[in-house]
């Protein structure tokens, strides 16, 4: 693996693991970004899948977006139109627990409001695999 | 009968579902009264006709509701840990309903002196059971011991549970304190529950008068639990505060005139009624007397925290059950006296 | 009126033979695991077939798919091997009696993509590491649900059909852009669940004509309709049902054909002969009538498996076997067929079969719904069509076989008709509970009776009711109930009321419904009920909503041939069951905090507005903080001296409950299905009732932030000591209002040791029943009830060690489950109920169970 995803990996690890910063979304995003590139076990995972993603907490302080289309991962740091799911999350806490249930605590984050999804939920499921994919190979779960 | 004017029956208790209380599944109605005083009545909130209240510093919080309300100012707070209160005084007359001195078990027990009663925080000489800190006690630290119901209220609750009685074998129970203190609402309640065809029980010491018994409640009473405790006359008074001759003759006369279903128990009481001396009185007492059966109940230190409850000296008893091999060798004794008259 | 011919009721005599032994300890040894064969197969066929991202999928196409599945899966006779935990298979005898299996694995858990399958996307590679409830997966099988079978169904979910269909309805109708307000509010999970999601299922199929006609019979029957039909949905719906069941009939064939092939090759003649009795059975049946009592069981298998192919395996139950296998069985009792132990070995092995799958649950789907299986409910006992005695030798027989297996699922369910049934069945059952700890639950035929004729069923169908799932009664093999459509958290409805149209979760800051006034401002306690009344129904009108939208997209696309085939109505009506084929038709809510929300009623009208002890501010800062600095003000709330509470005979309080359960029985049973029906509510709570409770705040009643809410309809635990008058309150409740079944919970301690203790047991247990069934002596009282029978010690203990106690039985609210496989919450829940000691009609008082941090 090129250098890049090495720091990657290990600051994604860190965040998994330790404690999580307000890069945590960045971090995951440019991972698997990077991994979509140097991977081909893992750009399968997004051959002929077409989803939109929007990611903003709810005071709209943090945005980004993730474009999958022509088996390519676009990563945008600002909103976008027609999504297909957006999750609004209160901070990068709440994400992690979400999206890695550290804490096994998912219907928690969801019932506290500190994360929640609107559209359609499978789009999250996938996204909720391409994370935990991401973790595994990059050996940090 | 001055024993019916001005007493109106308070009920201490009606337990429902019970198993222990006669066949089957039975409530049982604890009425409030009690014409004798054991010393090791284990049912001490019982005695008395008049409600009383009760303090459980167990299930007290501490928030001073009561002493607000207080209108004797007859109530202490913590932090006053060693600060009791004095003891009933010796010979204090209680409001009973029969004539003849009465001489509060209290001071016939050996050993029993003035004391201290841990965690009180009612001055009993002050208070005037208004029962005010009663109502403004949010949990169960203040209770009133005694409410009033009309019989025919009685008898709603009571039929409630008759399919459990129809399936059980069971009924009702009525108990106490002494239930015939008060034949003219004990035997209306029976003859309401006679009307529906629910099997009745009493619980008695046999102190009462036995024609009234005959006539108001007898003829709606399907089994009687019948205590006996002690034998010997002199014993009787002393442990028991009274001649033992009426509780005598009265089981002589259903027994031997009457055709309900009666069962003597003796309470077993370690020291006073488990004696040798005193089974094999009693054993001869009841072959003398006709009965054809006895059972013995075994002792229950159960209600001895309710004295501390009532601002009362604890009498001076076990407070645990007795041993099992203690309670054997009882209950072996027991039989060997059987077989010996038998 | 068949008559009982054992001279021992419980027979003790017979007992599990070695083959049944060994089946079952591999099954408790089993991990599940995943199975990818239907999803593989179904996703195949609906990609060659151009199934995928239409606007419509007609029955013919569904049937056609599911015929594809049964005839192309691997016909597996014995399975033989499992894993114990993630790297240790082990293999064991497999020789049970009957073949096939729902999945392609011994202890398997079918995917349904069509459903919720996709929910474990985020988990294929953790969920065999999972600690709670791990599931099995292969590398292999894992990669092949990522690449090849998920991603086409991201768009094809029932869910997501529906929320794109209300995405585009609304955008005509409001102008809003992604708007679904219903499905936002359900998938704030603390009002309603609702199940349409996941699944229909919760039904009793109708076996009779399998068994006595044979499927070929069927088809032909269906083809004549077909032929005489001038509406071409029916033309086209007959068509499915000889589709599908030719499916279900090549299923069985070539399982027969693997066997002869194994028989041939096979050099244990004991085998060689086991294989061929397979062969010829499954020739046979379910083709043509059954011939005998394992032909008949097998029937039922085989088409028990072709149901879960095509409905997800949530409460889909196998209603009165005792009934309709017992022509088979004492045919062959009578002609020495076979012997008792014979056929409680049979079925002992058709227990462990039906037990075979466990139901999707994703790690976050643990805290509601942990530890449950398919809840596939048996029922036995009861009376016949025509009112009389329908308990039989087979019934005493199927009581012997569940004592004997303890097995979760399939979860049998006894009726009891007071009066009918004699007195010694009933002991029996009583038997049963205290020797498994956890079963049968009982239901009471009186009031189940009534509460269905209320609801329109004839006498006739309502006296021939199975019960679906938990313990919802339904006429078996004719109603198509849904009967867990919704699952109601009545607490949020008192969140809604107290917070005037706000909910604690979701913030002050969002109106979630409409404002009903700051109680604050309330002048008696009908402006409360009434501002309750409103949010309520406000919640009922989106629950129902959202459930008819889903039920739409299920028309649209999961039309159900088989389960059409195998019922009575559809093939006289020419119509699937999701288009209102059956005879009955209803949907089912339930209710989660009855108790807890009627205490809560009863305090604030005692408390605030009756006695004016304290201020309606008062109380909702108090329940802000937790009672934090209220501490008397909660005791006071929790005082069941002062403060009326459900569960003591106590008049004011009971009379909240049954306000409460009027009201929710007029409230959805003024509503609509989208197939004619209407609603119907029951009061039974899974472990909603503690995943619940771990997350909602103080209430009114004096529980506090985190508690467990209650089971069902039993009363809040703790706080009634008297046995009667807790079954006094639950048996008054008016039965025609909670037409959807009802989990009434106690626990009595086993008190077992001395012969005679144990006969006195049995009989205070059940007069403790009959008590239940019939309150106060007016002939009719609760719906059901049911036991824990266990000490506190045993669960304590298992607690810390789970290993020791594999097989420690409990009831939860309505299924049973195996205590270890409970999460923390619900085992606490379980610990703290109350429990009455028979013996002397006590209860027993325990310090509440902590919870481990």
């Amino acid at each position: 693996m090129g250098f890049g995803l090495d720091l990657a990996s290990k600051r994604i690890k860190d965040q998994i693991y330790g404690e999580v910063t307000d890069e945590f979304l960045e971090l995951l995003l440019k991972g698997m970004d990077l991994a979509f590139f140097f991977s081909g076990g893992y750009r399968k995972n997004i051959e002929g899948f077409k989803g939109r993603y929007l990611f903003r907490t709810a005071d709209n302080m943090v945005t980004a977006s993730a474009i999958f289309q022509d088996g390519d991962m676009q990563v945008r740091e600002n909103g976008i139109k027609d999504w297909d799911v957006m999750v609004t999350f209160k901070n990068a806490a709440a994400l992690r627990s979400f999206l890695f249930s550290k804490d096994q605590d998912i219907l928690n984050s969801i019932l506290a409001n500190e994360v929640e999804v609107d559209g359609n939920l499978n789009y999250i499921y996938k996204f909720g695999f391409l994370a935990k994919d991401l973790g595994r190979r990059l050996g940090v779960i | 009968m001055a024993v019916l004017s001005g007493h109106f029956p308070l009920i201490v208790d009606i337990k429902r579902g019970s198993l222990e209380d006669g066949p089957g599944i039975r409530s049982v109605v604890f009425f409030k009264g009690c014409p004798l005083r054991c010393v090791f009545c284990h049912n001490p909130e019982t005695q008395e006709q008049y409600t009383e209240i009760a303090f459980s510093a167990k299930d007290c919080i501490g928030c001073g509701r009561c002493k607000e309300v207080c209108p004797k100012d007859a109530i202490f707070l913590p932090p006053h840990q060693g600060d009791a209160l004095p003891m009933e005084e010796k010979g204090k007359e209680t409001s009973l309903p029969f004539k003849g001195s009465v001489r509060p078990a209290l001071s016939v027990v050996e050993g029993v002196g003035m004391g201290l009663i841990p965690g009180e925080r009612i001055n009993r000489d002050k208070c005037n059971r208004c029962g005010e800190c009663v109502k403004v006690c949010p949990g169960q630290g203040l209770r009133d011991i005694g409410s009033y119901y009309e019989v025919e209220e009685l008898t709603e609750i009571l039929l409630r549970d008759i399919s459990f009685y129809r399936h059980s074998g069971g009924g009702v129970t009525l108990s106490g304190g002494e239930c015939t203190m008060y034949p003219d609402y004990l035997g209306a309640l029976l003859k309401n529950l006679k009307a529906r065809n629910i099997h009745t029980a009493l619980e008695t010491a046999g102190y009462f008068e036995y024609s009234t018994f005959k006539r108001k409640i007898l003829p709606y009473t399907d089994m009687i639990y019948y205590d006996i405790k002690i034998a010997d006359k002199d014993d009787h008074e002393r442990f028991i505060g009274r001649s033992n001759q009426k509780i005598i003759d009265n089981l002589r006369l259903l027994i031997k005139e009457e055709s309900v279903e009666v069962i003597p128990r003796v309470p077993l009481i370690p020291g006073i009624s488990s004696t040798q001396k005193n089974l094999s009185a009693i054993v001869n007492l009841l072959c003398d007397i006709g009965a054809d059966n006895v059972s013995l109940l075994p002792y229950n230190p159960m209600g001895m925290e309710m004295y501390e409850k009532l601002g009362r000296q604890k009498p001076l008893l076990q407070e645990t059950f007795m041993e099992p091999d203690e309670e054997k060798e009882v209950y072996d004794m027991f039989q060997e006296i059987l077989a010996v008259k038998i | 009126m068949p008559d009982i011919t054992l001279s021992d009721l419980s027979l003790k005599d017979c007992n599990l033979t070695k083959r049944v032994l060994n089946l079952k300890d591999a099954y408790f040894k089993a991990m599940s695991e995943i199975c990818v064969e239907r999803p593989r197969l179904v996703t195949n066929f609906s990609l060659q077939n151009g199934l995928l991202n239409k606007d419509k999928i007609t029955i013919l196409e569904k049937a056609r798919t599911y015929r594809y599945v049964l005839e192309n899966r691997t016909p597996v006779i014995w399975n033989g091997k499992s894993f114990m935990k993630v790297m240790i298979p082990f293999t064991f005898n497999d020789n049970s009696l009957f073949a096939g299996s729902t999945t392609s694995k011994f202890k398997g858990v079918p995917l349904y993509p069509e459903f919720l399958a996709l929910s474990l996307w985020p988990e294929l590679w953790t969920i065999r590491n999972r600690k709670k409830n791990p599931f099995y997966i292969s590398d292999d099988e894992a990669n092949e649900l990522n690449y090849k079978i998920f991603p086409h169904w991201v768009d094809n979910s029932i869910s997501e059909l529906t929320r794109k269909k209300m995405y585009r309805e609304n955008l005509t109708k409001y102008g809003k852009v992604k708007y679904a307000p219903e499905m936002k509010l359900l998938e704030r999970l603390v009002f309603f669940l609702a199940s349409k999601p996941n699944c229909i299922s919760h039904t009793i199929p109708d076996f009779s004509k399998a068994i006595n006609l044979g499927l070929r019979a069927v088809i032909n029957d269906a083809i004549a309709r077909g032929n005489a039909a001038s509406d071409a949905s029916q033309k086209e719906f007959y068509s499915a049902i000889a589709e599908a069941l030719e499916g279900v009939i090549s299923y069985s064939k070539n399982l027969a054909k693997k066997a002869k092939q194994m028989a041939d090759s096979e050099p244990d003649p004991v085998r060689k002969k086991e294989l061929l009795d397979i062969y010829t059975i499954n020739s046979h049946v379910p083709e043509f009538p059954a011939r005998s009592f394992r032909e008949g069981l097998t029937t039922i298998w085989i088409c028990w498996t072709a149901l879960h192919i095509e409905n997800p395996n949530v409460g889909l139950s196998l209603g009165r076997l005792d009934q309709v296998l017992n022509n088979l069985y004492h045919n062959d009792i009578t002609n020495k067929v076979i012997t008792i132990e014979q056929a409680i070995e049979l079925i002992s092995c058709l227990w462990l079969k039906i037990g075979d799958h466990v139901p999707t649950i994703p790690e976050a789907g643990e805290q509601l719904f942990g530890g449950t299986g398919s809840n596939q409910a048996i029922t036995i006992g009861g009376v016949d069509m025509n009112g009389n005695d329908a308990v039989n030798d087979l019934t005493y027989v199927m009581l012997r076989a569940t004592e004997l297996m303890r097995l979760r699922d399939p979860n049998l369910n006894a009726r009891y008709y007071a009066g009918v049934n004699s007195k010694a069945y009933l002991k029996r059952i009583c038997e049963v509970n205290v020797t498994t700890g956890a079963t049968p639950a009982i239901h009471n035929d009186k009031a189940v009776i009534r509460a269905l004729t209320s609801k329109g069923e004839t006498i006739e169908q309502a006296r021939d009711y199975g019960v679906i799932g938990c313990v919802e009664p339904c006429s078996s093999g004719r109603t198509y109930g849904h009967t867990g459509a919704i699952l109601f958290n009545l607490t949020s409805a008192l969140e809604l009321t107290l917070y005037n149209g706000r909910h604690r979760h979701t913030g002050m800051d969002l109106l979630i419904s409409k404002e009903t006034g700051d109680p604050v401002s309330f002048k008696s306690f009908e402006d409360f009920q009434n501002a309750f009344k409103t949010q309520a129904l406000w919640l009922v009108d989106q629950a129902t909503a959202l459930n008819n939208s889903l039920g739409r997209t299920h028309q649209d696309f999961y039309p159900t041939p088989t389960l059409s085939a195998l019922f009575e109505g559809p093939m006289d009506k020419g119509k699937d069951l999701i288009q209102g084929g059956a005879v009955i038709n209803s949907s089912g809510a339930t209710i989660i905090g009855l108790a807890d929300v009627a205490d809560s009623l009863s305090a604030i009208q005692k408390v605030i507005f009756e006695e004016k002890a304290c201020s309606f501010k008062e109380l909702l800062t108090a329940i802000g903080k937790n009672f934090v600095g209220y501490e008397a003000l909660q005791k006071r709330l929790m005082n069941p001296e002062k403060t009326p509470k459900y569960g003591n005979d106590d008049p004011a309080a009971d009379a909240n409950v049954t306000w409460i359960i009027r009201l929710m029985d007029k409230a959805f049973g003024d509503k609509e299905n989208y197939r004619g029906g209407r609603y119907r509510v029951g009061y039974w709570t899974m472990t909603n009732h503690a995943g619940f409770g771990r997350l909602m705040k103080a209430l009114p009643s004096g529980r506090k932030d985190r508690e467990n809410f209650t089971s069902g309809i039993t009363p809040v635990s703790g706080i009634t000591p008297a046995l009667t008058k807790t079954i006094n309150s639950v048996a008054k409740q008016p039965p025609e209002c909670v037409s959807n079944g009802a989990a009434f919970n106690l626990k009595y301690t086993p008190e077992i040791t001395t012969p005679e203790k144990r006969d006195a047991m049995l009989t205070n247990f059940a007069a403790s029943v009959e008590g239940c069934f019939d309150y106060a002596g007016s002939g009719t009282g609760a719906m059901e009830i049911q036991f824990n029978v266990t000490t506190h010690d045993t669960f304590v203990d298992a607690v810390a060690y789970p290993e020791k106690y594999p097989e420690l039985l409990v009831r939860v609210s309505g299924y049973t489950a195996y205590f270890k496989d409970l999460n923390p919450q619900m085992q606490k829940e379980i610990i703290d109920r109350t429990e009455y000691q028979l013996s002397t009609g006590k209860y027993v008082c325990y310090e509440p169970f902590p919870l481990p941090k």
